[in-house]
């Protein structure tokens, strides 16, 4: 047994080749007796020229190129640690300085837009109205009343009176009233038309300054009042908030304005190094842009600020400002000693546990070789080198099972040997005893066959129809007179059975011809029958559909009585309209007779009503004659009082009388014409009252006329209504009188429907009786059917018994036993 | 192998308590701030008062009034502890201002206060609106209040006062009959708003504007002008302090036919006792104290103190009242947190709180049930600029030494 190589370690180390020039994968080989062997893979020239390169004493010990292989994994994951670490530290440095550029921007934006708003407060603060060439109170209120609303970054508002140099007034009470020099504030120092040009303009504080009544760090900004060149309004706004605001990202962060000059604007005390001037002129000037630099152990983040020279710095200490790159570079260096740590330790270890074994199985080795196969092979691990100690172990075991074996095994073959002599032996013997067996054996068969060969004579003649024949049964063997025995026995059944069976076809061929004969008897009866019924079924057919015509008839009749029941029900429907109307009619001339009597009775009236106006007219006419008699004696009267004047006048009181006589005959002139007037009049009146008589008697004669007119129409309708009556009750008397036959009629038509469905039951129960006989000749014709066909059979039966032979269809012919001596005794 | 054991156990432990230090770095300082309970809490809120100044004479009643729920609860079976500390704001606004500065850094988060409508304009402007502490004044009227922009931290239990001036305006015609009218009044936001108001809602003439210091040696000058024109009505816009000197010196030298109508600045009994003369000319205006509560918190105040609770004391009793429940909803002394539930104590529905049911009120309130605080000087139901006062004012007029009330009025047709 040869031992066997060291195994391949599982780091490979094949990408060092180039590095370090040591072994590769292909296999080093230990040589105990320099004899030189074939390597596994090693063909290639590469391996060759590595084998060449590397001295003996490497290639020779495991544990070297182990250890060599880890130092130049170590080596290779340090300069790529080097450079990650490097790489990351400027990539988290590049980050650290744009988040603070940002942040410094942002802070630049976030005062910017503080400056701005108050700027526009202070704008709008000072154009409003209230301002303007108001007093004192107004003014006050008004600012009150705008600092209420304003944002509380306004810390006070002041109005400033440039021709009396004071605070006219303000919301803070201490400073209201005061002159502007006994008030230490930048504000005070604006002149109109040098710091304030034009009406929105807005001065401010070139520095945040600290207010007079709090610590905070305050701007002043200041607009004229429009309308009134006198006043300013300055708003005094803190800034602290809106700085105390901005975000700080780390915890020495400081942030300071400058304007382009280089002065501070809000600055801390606690901000450390310098800004430099240039870049805040170079930002400042530009009004936009960020820079970024590093002073000593600062970092300084500018931003300038879009809407004024003023420039945001923030300072961060640089270790604050690259924590994350220190923090970063520490993890990565830890993480990279850590690997480096472990994987020599690793290393050292997996190489004890790979060299060690195998040095030891080496030793065992050589001594089983030498033959000392008692060796201990035992170990905790279970792994390859576990593995294959195992199996070392479980060789040499088997090895010396296997001669043990090996051993035993050459001792049972020679016992098996001595074994099979013996044997031999005995077999010999036995053959003998065979042989004479055998010889014995013959003789029996031979006795067998003659028998069997008797046998089979007889049964052939059986076979062949001969049932009488019996077998000899004459031999030594008991098996073939046994055979012999039930044989014969067997034929004897089968004769008898045969016999009987003959007898009894014949029987059947006898019966069935009898029973074929009755039935067609039977046959010929039944169809007598079917006729009969038959003829009966017609019959009532034939009844039946009369009555059917007989009903159909009847219906119509039915039918046409009815027809005239409602007609006579419309009839009468229709006089009784006809009295109805009539009635009605007559009612309306009796109305229209009434309505007549009464206009006659009004032209009456009339005529009377116009008689008693005669009347009346003519007692006017009395009246009117009686007036014309005073007229004429009032002239009269007038004449004689002229008379009188005339005489008198020639004393000179004539005209008085004159004057008054004259008077009275005019008036009796006038009485006169009016009577003469009102007579007319009354013609008039006369004349149409005799039209009016004339008029209205003229009606009553019409209406008179029209009376008589209507009564015959009024005696016509009263006939009408009577013939109507009376034709009412000749249709109700029809209508009966119909009703009474349509009733009669269906009566009849109910009897006939009756018998027509009796007769119809008739017929069908006589179609039964006809299906019934059928029936019966059909099964009768089958019965016919199979009788002959059982005769049939019956006769093929007995033709085919007739084949066979026995005692009984052999009458007086050979004896039963005659037959056994045909045959040929047994041997 | 015991050394492969040996080297397997190091290497557990190792990795073990590296585990233990991520675990707390990832997981570590997630533990929410749990509400502490009631009963482990200090309820803590501050006074900014007039103990000396313009308004002494409110001074102690106003701080009477603050004070009372701390006595409430002292005598209820709550387990809770309330601490309470009070600054003069010596009725200036600069000396507020430095003053509250105290309150603010001992980490107050909430402020009874001031009385002085500058006074209180100015503090929470300059400082505790920026410091994000709550203020809640109990005699603030002045309508500037309303349009602060206070970023929701300032509240009132005070009347505005716009409402009062309609209300002098319509007693003047209809119980007095004027036809013209002049105000005389304190400089400063208080008199000046409250005499524009009575100008514009006055049907008649107004004659005269004039304003006067407080505090002056001398009141001629403002008297005479003011009454230069005979006016039927003087509408007198003072502090009680002024006010005994300057109706001295008005019965001594400018006394007429007119009436004069005081505002709710002069309701003190310091007026009749002050000034020597009979004061039957003199009739006046005032809110009431006319809310649900208000028997509730005129017992507690008897029980304290006896005699009636003057003018604004129930407000700040009010006042009080609606922080410490806020600050118990709150769970915690700070002024954000207590800004928010203002409106919520008080419009949110929920349990009805009067005085006299603080300590149910505060349990509830602390464990997150919804309560509503019905006042006794209103209803006290803060809207969005943080006015939760009441719109009854008396018609009042003295008596001897007493004050006596004649009516209480609702305006009509005021928009609230």
């Amino acid at each position: 047994m040869t031992a066997n190589e060291p195994e391949q370690p599982e780091e490979t180390t094949s990408g060092e080749d180039s590095e370090t020039g040591e072994a590769a994968g292909n296999e080093g080989s230990e040589r105990r007796d320099g004899r030189a062997a074939k390597t596994i893979g090693d063909e290639s020239g590469l391996g060759s020229t590595m084998r060449s390169l590397v001295p003996s004493v490497i290639r020779g010990s495991y544990r070297w190129k182990f250890v060599i292989s880890v130092l130049a994994i170590l080596v290779v994951l340090s300069a790529v640690g080097a450079i990650g670490y490097v790489n990351a530290q400027n990539t988290v440095e590049t980050d650290a300085e744009q988040q603070l550029t940002a942040t410094v921007d942002m802070h630049a934006d976030s005062i910017n837009e503080w400056t701005i708003s108050m700027e526009s407060h202070t704008r709008s603060l000072s154009s409003a109205p209230a301002l303007s060439k108001t007093d004192a109170e107004t003014a006050e209120s008004h600012i009150i009343e705008e600092q209420a609303k304003l944002p509380v970054d306004v810390r006070a508002i002041h109005i400033v009176d440039t021709n009396y140099d004071r605070v006219l007034t303000s919301t803070n009470g201490e400073v209201s009233g005061r002159s502007l020099s006994s008030i230490d504030e930048p504000w005070t120092g604006i002149e109109p038309g040098v710091d304030l040009t034009a009406a929105n303009d807005v001065w401010y504080s070139p520095a945040a300054y600290q207010s007079g009544t709090l610590d905070d760090q305050v701007i002043a900004f200041a607009s004229p009042v429009e309308g009134d060149e006198a006043r300013i309004a300055v708003v005094v706004g803190t800034i602290d908030y809106r700085v105390d605001g901005l975000r700080q990202l780390h915890e020495d962060q400081e942030t300071m304005i400058l304007n382009t000059e280089g002065d501070t604007v809000l600055g801390s005390n606690e901000l450390g190094g310098d800004p430099d001037g240039e870049i805040v002129e170079s930002l400042g000037t530009v009004r936009e842009g960020t820079a970024f630099e590093r002073d000593g152990n600062l970092v300084i983040g500018y931003s300038a600020m879009a809407d004024n020279d003023w420039v945001a710095i923030t300072t961060v200490p640089t270790d604050q400002a690259f924590a994350a790159s220190s923090a970063v570079g520490h993890s990565l260096l830890s993480v990279i000693g850590a690997g480096l740590l472990t994987l020599v330790v690793g290393g050292v270890f997996l190489a004890r546990q790979t060299v060690t074994p195998l040095e030891t199985l080496r030793d065992r080795a050589k001594r089983m070789e030498q033959g000392d196969l008692d060796i201990d092979l035992s170990t905790n691990r279970i792994d390859e080198v576990g593995r294959l100690y195992e199996s070392f172990d479980e060789m040499s075991t088997a090895l010396e099972t296997r001669i043990t074996e090996a051993k035993e095994a050459q001792a049972e073959a020679e016992a098996a040997q001595a074994e099979a002599e013996e044997a031999k032996t005995e077999a010999e013997t036995a053959q003998a005893e065979a042989e004479a067996e055998r010889e014995r054996m013959a003789e029996v068969t031979a006795e067998l066959q003659r028998g069997a060969d008797q046998y089979s004579q007889t049964m052939r003649e059986a076979a062949n129809g001969d049932l009488t024949v019996r077998a000899d049964v004459d031999t030594d063997n008991e098996q073939m007179q046994e055979i012999g025995t039930e044989f014969n026995a067997m034929l004897d059944e089968l004769e008898s059975t045969v016999d009987e069976v003959k007898q009894f076809a014949t029987d059947v061929a006898a019966a069935s011809q009898q029973v074929s004969a009755s039935s067609k008897e039977v046959q010929s009866a039944s169809e007598q029958v079917a006729e009969s019924v038959q003829e009966i079924s017609d019959a009532s057919e034939r009844q039946s559909e009369q009555l059917q015509t007989v009903d159909a008839e009847l219906s119509d009749l039915s039918a046409s009585t009815e027809e005239i029941a409602s007609t006579a029900s419309e009839v009468e429907t229709v006089a009784e309209r006809t009295v109805d109307s009539s009635r009605e009619g007559r009612e309306a001339a009796t109305v229209a007779i009434e309505e007549m009597t009464e206009v006659e009775t009004e032209a009456e009236r009339a005529v009377e009503t116009i008689q008693s106006l005669e009347t009346e007219v003519e007692q006017i006419t009395e009246l009117v004659d009686a007036i014309s008699d005073v007229a004429d004696q009032t002239n009269l009267l007038a004449l004689n009082a002229s008379i009188e004047a005339t005489r008198a006048g020639e004393g000179g009181e004539a005209g008085g009388f004159d004057m008054v006589a004259q008077e009275i005959k005019e008036l009796s002139a006038d009485a006169k014409d009016a009577a003469a007037e009102i007579e007319d009049r009354i013609d008039d009146i006369r004349e149409k009252t005799d039209e009016s008589v004339d008029v209205v008697e003229h009606t009553s004669e019409k209406v008179e006329q029209g009376t008589e007119a209507v009564q015959p129409a009024v005696d016509a309708l009263a006939e009408i209504a009577e013939l109507a009556e009376d034709t009412n009750n000749g249709v109700t008397e029809i209508s009966a009188a119909t009703d009474a036959q349509a009733s009669s009629t269906e009566e009849v038509v109910t009897a006939v429907d009756e018998v027509a469905s009796s007769s119809e039951e008739s017929a069908a129960e006589a179609g039964n009786v006809s299906a019934a006989a059928e029936e019966q000749t059909a099964s009768l014709s089958e019965v016919t059917r199979s009788v002959d066909s059982l005769a049939d059979q019956a006769a093929e039966l007995s033709q085919t018994l007739d084949r066979f032979e026995t005692a009984v269809s052999q009458e007086g012919a050979d004896g039963p036993t005659e037959a056994d001596q045909s045959t040929v005794p047994p041997m | 192998m015991r050394r492969r054991e040996s080297l397997g156990v190091i290497a557990g432990g190792a990795v073990t308590a590296t585990a233990g230090c991520l675990g707390d770095g990832f997981l570590g300082g997630n533990a929410d701030d749990d509400q502490l309970a009631l009963a482990d809490r200090t309820l803590q809120y501050g006074g900014v008062l007039p103990l000396s100044g313009g308004l002494e004479a409110f001074g102690d009643p106003l701080r009477n009034g603050a004070m009372l729920p701390i006595v409430e609860l002292e005598g209820s079976e709550l387990d809770v502890s309330v601490d309470f500390e009070v600054v003069d704001s010596e009725t200036a606004p600069t000396a507020a201002v430095n003053n509250v500065a105290e309150l603010i850094d001992a980490g107050y988060p909430a402020i009874v206060g001031a009385a002085a409508s500058d006074v209180t304009l100015q503090m929470t402007q300059q400082a505790t609106i920026p410091a994000e502490v709550v203020t809640c004044s109990p005699a603030s009227t002045s309508p500037t209040m309303g349009i602060l922009n206070d970023r929701g931290f300032s509240f009132r239990t005070a009347p505005d006062d716009s409402m009062q001036a309609v209300i002098a305006a319509q007693i003047a015609v209809s119980e007095h009959d004027a036809e013209t009218a002049a105000t005389l009044y304190t400089a400063g936001d208080y008199g000046r708003q409250l005499s524009g108001a009575f100008s514009a809602s006055f049907d008649g003439t107004i004659q005269h504007q004039v304003s006067f210091t407080e505090g002056s040696n001398s009141y001629t000058e403002p008297l005479r002008e003011a009454l230069s024109d005979d006016p039927d009505i003087l509408f007198l816009v003072s502090y009680a302090e002024s006010g005994v000197d300057l109706l001295t010196e008005y019965y001594e030298n400018h006394q007429g036919t007119e009436t004069v109508l005081v505002s709710d600045g002069l309701q003190d009994e310091a007026i009749p006792r002050g000034v020597d003369a009979s004061l039957s000319n003199v009739y006046g205006t005032a809110p009431v104290s006319s809310g649900p509560g208000r028997d509730g918190f005129t017992s507690l105040y008897q029980d304290e103190h006896g005699g009636e609770p003057p003018l604004f004391t129930a407000n700040a009793y009010d006042a009080a009242a609606t922080l410490l429940l806020s600050n118990a909803a709150a769970g915690a002394n700070d002024g954000t947190a207590i800004r928010s539930k203002m409106i919520d104590v008080t419009t949110g529905g929920g349990t009805e709180i009067l005085p006299g049911e603080l300590a149910a009120g505060l349990e509830l309130a602390a464990d997150g049930e919804p309560v509503q605080y019905r006042g006794a000087s209103g209803e006290v139901a803060f809207d969005e600029n943080g006015d939760g006062g009441s719109v009854t004012y008396e018609y009042f007029t003295f008596e001897g030494e007493e004050i006596v009330s004649i009516e209480e009025r609702t305006p009509e047709g005021v928009a609230q």
